[in-house]
């Protein structure tokens, strides 16, 4: 779900890999890529 | 990769959409067919226009699931840049790591000038980014005079700019574009790799023919609760390399209704436990 944050809106992804769990965060200003972490370290 | 806390902007335009164009435009004007376009300059201290035009847009969205996004932004026309653009991106969680593709469709009625890059700061962990080791397969390098616009290109081969066998990012002081990657089944591939072996390559398709590497010292790099002012570095694929809108060189016109399609990605290896 979309969350409020200062910068806009925040998209968060998640997925299980064979490399373990993966997230992303993408913003909404300019589509930005803000953060993609696996196994919970950037 | 480096990221910035939420109520941040970009830091140094981290993980930006690069549209119209990536990297620089000359005094911010350019010349197609007698007509001499004036665009905004926003690099004020080096007096180009900078990084395309959705650098601060707020993008809409268009679909979501749990592993991916696509966002979708406009671009109107304007004074400088005479042409509407309709832009995607979609950012996709696979198995692999991070796939995102963009697509621009000229939804004007002239032929249009695109161009596209994306500006990721990569690490790994909390391995510090001088620790790490960047391997680029580029084989050209963008010479460029004080305000960082092309004056020629060099190749790689026999000098400091030869990255193909890796360097440490920490003995690096680059803000410089690289030409003629070298694609191996349609992809080309850079890399940042660790001391325990750990490695993330950032891969581009075909389209993604030059490369930006920056690596400044002054980027807020968070280490779990703290920031502190330390180097990063990114590696910006991009389709054309600064002044392209001058020079022509990578360039694409896209016809009235054309879409054009470009991919990259995030792949890590090494860090399943």
């Amino acid at each position: 779900m979309p969350l409020p944050a200062a910068t806009g809106t925040q998209y968060l992804l998640s997925m299980d890999t064979p490399q373990g769990p993966a997230t992303a965060t993408i913003t909404e200003v300019a589509a930005g890529l803000r953060d993609y972490a696996l196994n919970g370290k950037t | 990769m480096e990221g910035f806390a939420a109520d941040r902007v970009p830091p140094l335009g981290a993980g930006t959409v690069l549209v119209p164009w990536p990297n620089r435009i000359r005094d911010g004007i350019w010349t197609h067919g007698g007509v001499r376009h004036l665009l905004a300059i926003t690099e004020p201290v080096l007096m180009n226009a900078i990084h395309g035009l959705l650098a601060v847009t707020a993008y809409r969205p268009a679909a979501q699931s749990a592993e991916s996004v696509t966002l979708l932004a406009t671009v109107y026309p304007q004074v400088g840049y005479p042409y509407q653009l309709d832009t995607t991106v979609t950012y996709t969680l696979t198995a692999d790591g991070l796939a995102v593709t963009h697509t621009i469709s000229n939804a004007g009625g002239d032929d249009a000038p695109v161009a596209l890059g994306t500006h990721p700061y990569l690490k790994i962990g909390d391995v510090p980014t001088e620790d790490l080791v960047l391997t680029l397969a580029a084989t050209s390098h963008i010479d460029v005079d004080h305000r960082l616009n092309p004056i020629g290109e060099t190749p790689v081969a026999g000098t400091r700019f030869d990255l193909r066998a890796g360097a440490r990012v920490g003995d690096l002081d680059l803000d410089d574009g690289f030409g003629g990657v070298i694609s191996q089944d349609g992809r080309g591939e850079h890399s940042l790799t660790a001391p325990d072996g750990r490695r993330v390559t950032l891969w581009g398709d075909d389209n993604m023919a030059d490369v930006q590497v920056f690596t400044p010292r002054i980027f807020p790099v968070r280490t779990g609760d703290t920031t502190r002012l330390g180097q990063a570095v990114a590696i910006e694929p991009m389709t054309a390399p600064a002044d392209a809108f001058n020079s022509g060189r990578g360039l694409r016109w896209l016809a009235p209704g054309e879409e054009w399609v470009v991919r990259w990605g995030i792949a890590p290896a090494g860090f399943a436990d």
